[in-house]
């Protein structure tokens, strides 16, 4: 899995330029921006390099030479995880770091709730890249950009079309209800789900790699 | 060392079969027109596509190649390579990572012989330079076997000698390693496999030791009345030409003793693919 890792970061960090880029935008929403903002903007950042390794991959028809080289296809997925959680938490700390200066500067802007968001965020982050990753291993880089969209679409109709068809007082009832649960249910339940969308996540992917031909 | 037992393949409008062996301390060469079945077959040996039949490689048997396995081989793939985003010191760092045996001095060595540039993105090589790392990295982490598609492909003459320089050399360096070739260029293969197999619409159609090709093969050109009254026993295959026939035949010494007067040229591997493809198979 070294060569893997190794060979994913050298491609990623030649993008000068865009890393350039990357930090003279957290520049800016240092200086103007919501320090928690910053926290998950870095975050996610950090997704979507990782992932991009995946389009790096399979550009100019890289994934046939990869497989000869001596990885299994089972590391090859794991190792994907491993960077991207490696890259989100690095970020991700970066813009800790960066809004926690922010904080120390402008005593006023610091608030308790900004922490939570900021752990809460990278929970977030995570989620999403259990949910990313298998579709940029099955569709690619390019084409996974899309499947995201509509896949966030498809997930989002439901949820809209349930929320307007919902009487409204049965809405409120719902919110309400939600904010009387004690904090250790949101983070059990929460955590369950983000343990199996892990869990899923992870064997869906090796079975999409396992099952995929050059 | 690889042994292809009844490997069965099906696409669309496409279907290879065949089987095939390569003996420790050899060379054998797969060669067949475009679309034959030459990259299917390779593709299918390293485990990237699904295919029914059995391959057994250094004594295992697995559609994918587990790590034991690939850590042995050197491929080239004619289309496919290291990203160009990287450079030559970098793909240096990365291949002794996932090989234990890498020589990362012999590696730069090789790279500087070649004047391959060290900090150049490989996107930038030109295709002989792009060749010349390919057959690099393959000759670099001692592997047992080469499984080389089309390594010359796109080159001229003195790069293909250069590589195949390479490959003797590797060949002298332990008499257990084989290689696996295939390519277009005939020329490059008469001076160094020690078989050949020919392959054609998915399906082998010969195979031959290539000292046997080239000493006891031959192609004879006919006249209509030589054809009809000529031994057709050791023919192979038979051409309609404007002049009479041309036939291939593999007891090129027979006819010469037994048919002075006939026009018969030594059999080479461009003969072979000629006939064998463009003639009616005897």
């Amino acid at each position: 899995m070294s060569g893997l890792i190794e060979k994913d970061l050298r491609m990623l960090f030649q993008n000068k330029k865009f890393l350039i880029l990357y930090f003279l935008l957290m520049l800016v929403m240092f200086l103007n921006g919501d320090a928690s903002f910053l926290v998950f903007f870095c975050g996610f950042f950090g997704l979507m390099i990782a992932s991009s390794s995946i389009g790096y991959d399979e550009y100019d028809n890289g994934y046939p030479f990869l497989f000869t080289l001596p990885i299994t296809r089972r590391e090859y997925v794991k190792e994907k995880y491993v960077l991207t959680f490696l890259l989100v938490l690095l970020f991700w700390g970066f813009g800790m770091l960066l809004s926690m200066i922010k904080m120390f500067i402008d005593p006023l802007t610091f608030s308790y709730q900004q922490v939570y968001a900021a752990g809460i965020y990278l929970v977030y982050v995570i989620f999403l890249m259990f949910l990313i990753l298998p579709i940029y291993l099955k569709y690619g880089g390019e084409k996974g950009r899309i499947v995201i969209i509509l896949a966030v679409l498809i997930c989002l109709c439901p949820i809209v079309v349930f929320l307007n068809f919902m009487p409204a007082g049965e809405v409120n009832r719902l919110i309400l209800w939600s904010q009387q649960l004690p904090v250790w249910a949101y983070i059990i339940g929460l955590g369950m789900l983000w343990i199996l969308a892990g869990f899923f996540s992870y064997r869906l992917s090796v079975r999409i790699m396992q099952h995929k031909q050059f | 060392m690889l042994n292809v037992m009844r490997l069965h393949k099906r696409y669309q409008n496409f279907e290879l079969q065949c089987s095939l062996q390569v003996e420790p301390g050899t060379i054998t060469a797969v060669i067949g027109a475009n679309g034959a079945g030459k990259s299917t077959l390779f593709k299918a040996i390293l485990g990237l596509i699904s295919y029914d039949g059995t391959i057994e490689l250094f004594q295992e048997t697995a559609k994918q190649l587990n790590q034991t396995q690939l850590m042995k081989i050197g491929a080239i793939l004619p289309d496919s390579g290291f990203s160009g985003y990287l450079n030559v010191q970098d793909i240096c760092c990365i291949l002794r990572r996932f090989y234990p045996l890498f020589d990362q001095k012999r590696f730069l060595s090789l790279c500087d012989q070649m004047q391959l540039p060290r900090h150049q993105r490989i996107g930038e090589f030109s295709t002989g330079m792009r060749a010349k790392l390919k057959m690099i990295i393959a000759l670099t982490h001692q592997a047992k076997l080469l499984i080389l598609d089309e390594p010359t492909a796109g080159l001229d003459v003195l790069a293909r000698d250069e590589l195949l320089g390479m490959l003797r050399a590797y060949m002298e360096e332990d008499e257990e390693r084989s290689i696996l070739i295939s390519s277009h260029i005939a020329s490059d293969l008469e001076s160094l496999c020690d078989d050949i197999y020919m392959i054609d619409h998915g399906s082998i159609i010969l195979h031959e030791q290539n000292d046997v090709l080239l000493n006891s093969y031959g192609l004879m050109k006919l006249s209509e009345e030589q054809f009809a009254m000529i031994d057709k026993t050791y023919l192979l295959a038979v051409r309609k030409e404007n002049y009479g026939y041309s036939c291939l035949c593999k007891e090129r010494a027979y006819y010469m003793e037994n048919y002075p007067g006939i026009v018969i040229e030594k059999g080479t591997i461009d003969h072979v693919i000629m006939m064998m493809i463009r003639g009616e198979r005897i």
